[in-house]
């Protein structure tokens, strides 16, 4: 998802910390993404990228919807904590955790977060979501990866990741319950 | 395992054509170079925790394979895969009996088994790019470790499907060497 373009010096990042109520601070666009206290410019996404966040996107948000579950947000920027302002491709938060209307970032701590790699991240950066994720506490994150079409899931309970190939089925567990799709499903075009 | 440091035109690949047969001349410069769908590539310096990895799993290998004369193992040894291709895995196994007691230059033969320790640097395109280039060639077996989230992944060439390896699980030679076993967590433990 991301390519680091400048990570400032600890001073700056102190000084300057784009905090989550000062988010009218971060440059230009929404193309950026607070990681750690530094701001990572969100490479453009390809259209097979699109297409797999735009079918799961579909499948998720019809079954939360329809089950009253939570709401499903795309490429939505996250309030995660202090430093860390991440806009995963999906993110789900559970009914009533959030309040019926609010401006910015999503206050809250996602219960899924959905990742579709690009082919330019690279495997720290991977990693450094992964644990800004677990660190915030989001109990599901799934780690689609393009181009070998498998995705990897990553539990707050469970230290173990668990990989699906294209015949396995996705499951919301605990956090989207009733909810399946096969992972052939996402990749087909 | 690779960064990209130089990306010649189609023209200057075309040009220049690097290829296995040239090998014998040496890669550019120094012995760090990758030549990967017909480009050199700089393989980027390593970590501590990247080698040690490397060691030990070079190390287990060793000892079970040559005590059993199964193979050769090696450790970044540059490969002569195809006409475009001489990658370096970090760890390469070769079975007994395909290759001569001494030889010079690269390895000329398929290997059974490749390691490849993917460094933080290294892209999803770049590992993905690898393994099908290891898969055309018709190596059996690839292990691709992840070390920053501590598991790896176990490729086959007959199966599409990708098995992930945690800490508390084995990594099995399967029929390429044949008995060995090994807990994922011995290569990540310092």
């Amino acid at each position: 998802m991301t390519a680091l373009i400048e990570r400032p010096i600890i001073e700056d990042a102190t000084i300057k910390l784009h905090s989550l109520d000062k988010s009218e601070v971060l440059p230009v666009d929404d193309n950026y993404e607070l990681i750690n206290g530094g701001l990572i410019e969100m490479p453009g996404a390809s259209g097979k990228h699109g297409r797999v966040v735009t079918i799961l996107s579909r499948y998720l948000d019809t079954h939360t919807t329809d089950n009253q579950l939570g709401k499903i947000f795309s490429n939505a920027r996250v309030a995660l904590s202090i430093g860390n302002e991440p806009i995963p491709d999906l993110t789900f938060v559970v009914a009533g955790r959030l309040p019926n209307e609010f401006r910015g970032a999503i206050p809250a701590i996602p219960d899924l977060v959905v990742e579709v790699n690009s082919p330019t991240d690279t495997t720290e950066g991977i990693h450094d979501k992964l644990v800004m994720y677990r660190e915030a506490g989001v109990r599901l994150v799934w780690s689609v990866f393009l181009l070998d079409e498998y995705i990897l899931i990553h539990r707050l309970k469970s230290p173990k990741i668990q990989l699906l190939n294209l015949d396995d089925e996705l499951d919301g567990e605990d956090v989207i319950p009733g909810f399946k799709l096969k992972v052939s499903t996402i990749f087909e075009q | 395992m690779t960064a990209v440091i130089e990306r010649p035109t189609i023209e200057d690949v075309v040009a220049k054509k690097y290829t296995v047969a040239d090998t014998q001349a040496p890669a550019p410069v120094g012995d760090n170079y990758e030549l990967i769908n017909g480009v050199w590539i700089e393989m980027p310096g390593q970590s501590g925790i990247h080698s040690r990895i490397i060691t030990k799993l070079a190390r287990y290998i060793d000892t079970y394979a040559s005590v059993g004369k199964l193979g050769q193992t090696f450790s970044q040894g540059p490969v002569a895969l195809t006409t475009n291709n001489e990658p370096r895995p970090d760890v390469s196994f070769v079975a007994a009996g395909k290759l001569p007691d001494y030889f010079s230059g690269p390895i000329s033969v398929l290997p059974d088994l490749v390691i490849e320790v993917n460094s933080p640097s290294d892209t999803t395109e770049g590992i993905h790019d690898k393994l099908i280039m290891y898969r055309e060639a018709g190596v059996p077996l690839i292990w691709s470790v992840f070390m920053l989230d501590k598991y790896v992944l176990v490729h086959r060439l007959n199966d599409l499907n990708i098995q992930l390896l945690n800490l508390n699980d084995e990594l099995n030679g399967e029929d390429v060497i044949p008995g060995f076993k090994l807990k994922v967590s011995t290569i990540f433990e310092q």
